[in-house]
């Protein structure tokens, strides 16, 4: 299976995963960056801030660029006076 | 082979000579495991229990759906699964994390011993309930801790369980997991355990690279995790 590496920007930086983790393919780890994500949201949110500037960057084993998902991607966010 | 082991019994109660041949006696052999692998799967029947030589094993418990909770991590000197004992089966895995290689230990000896040695005995009651101690307080932590108290507390409590064996130098010890395994443990995911780590780092606490963990603050990272080793039971005290 490929090997995909989730390098993290957010408002504290830039976190490089020098792990990486593997996936069936490119959309599998799509859907694992979004969880990714909702899972730091989740912490932010525990703390009483909820910052969407922010993306992961899947790259593959050369450090080429796959895929970018932003926050905005991963989490509905409905404001007051929005319709839901 | 069971060096550790005896050890971490010695941490806790005086083993006298002849109970020390008794517990070396019980070793019927060992084997030798590649990390990833599954060792004792749950619901399965069990004749047999393991001590931990060397590599990192845990207990593990999984969702349908494939989702992981490490449950509690063990280090070398570590009766893996003498809860199987009575148990007759685990309501759990036990993974080699790491590769490791484990000495065997047969239910029939771990029989004898509960009806000629009682103070041998008494010993591994209290490591089972050391056991059922540790699982409290990481329940404690992924109830309660937010994820850089819960990922310090890991690190140490695990600082503090290789002391006892002697796997800690100049405050460092090896941990070679990956960071989905580490996850796994914490309850988080790997992009968040991550992020984790370096907030660890750069505030100067702790670094984890290259299956090592080094501790660079142990008050402040102790703090930070409300770190209280009584619960690992480390006076020792007659049984």
């Amino acid at each position: 299976m490929p090997h995909f590496f989730f390098h993290l920007e957010n408002r504290i930086g830039v976190t490089r995963d020098h792990d990486g983790q593997e996936f069936s393919d490119l959309a599998a780890a799509r859907i694992a960056a979004a969880t990714n994500i909702r899972d730091i949201l989740a912490e932010e949110v525990k703390h009483g801030h909820l910052d969407m500037r922010g993306r992961i960057r899947i790259a593959d084993a050369q450090d080429g660029a796959l895929a970018v998902v932003s926050f905005t991607e991963a989490l509905a966010v409905t404001l007051e006076g929005e319709s839901g | 082979m069971i060096d550790k082991h005896l050890l971490k019994l010695r941490a806790r109660d005086a083993i006298s000579a002849e109970e020390e041949a008794f517990i070396r006696g019980g070793v019927s052999g060992s084997a030798k495991v590649q990390r990833d692998t599954v060792v004792v799967r749950a619901f399965e029947p069990i004749h047999t229990s393991s001590i931990l030589v060397s590599g990192i094993a845990c207990r593990f418990k999984d969702l349908g759906n494939g989702r992981r909770q490490i449950t509690e991590l063990h280090v070398p000197g570590d009766f893996t699964d003498v809860h199987g004992f009575s148990l007759k089966y685990l309501d759990h895995d036990i993974l080699a994390v790491t590769n490791c290689q484990f000495a065997l230990v047969p239910h029939a000896h771990l029989q004898e011993m509960t009806e000629h040695q009682p103070h041998l005995t008494r010993v591994y009651w209290f490591g089972t309930n050391l056991d059922a101690a540790i699982h409290r307080e990481w329940e404690l932590s992924l109830g309660r801790r937010d994820a850089t108290a819960r990922m310090a507390h890991l690190f140490c409590e695990l600082y503090v369980r290789l002391e006892i064996v002697g796997l800690v130098r100049q405050g460092a010890y090896d941990l070679p997991l990956t960071q989905v395994e580490l996850s796994d443990c914490l309850g988080i995911t790997p992009v968040h355990t991550n992020r984790t780590l370096q907030q660890l780092r750069s505030d100067g606490l702790v670094e984890f690279r290259s299956g090592q963990v080094i501790l660079h603050d142990l008050a402040a990272l102790k703090a930070i995790a409300d770190f209280d080793p009584r619960y690992l039971y480390l006076r020792r005290m007659p049984h």
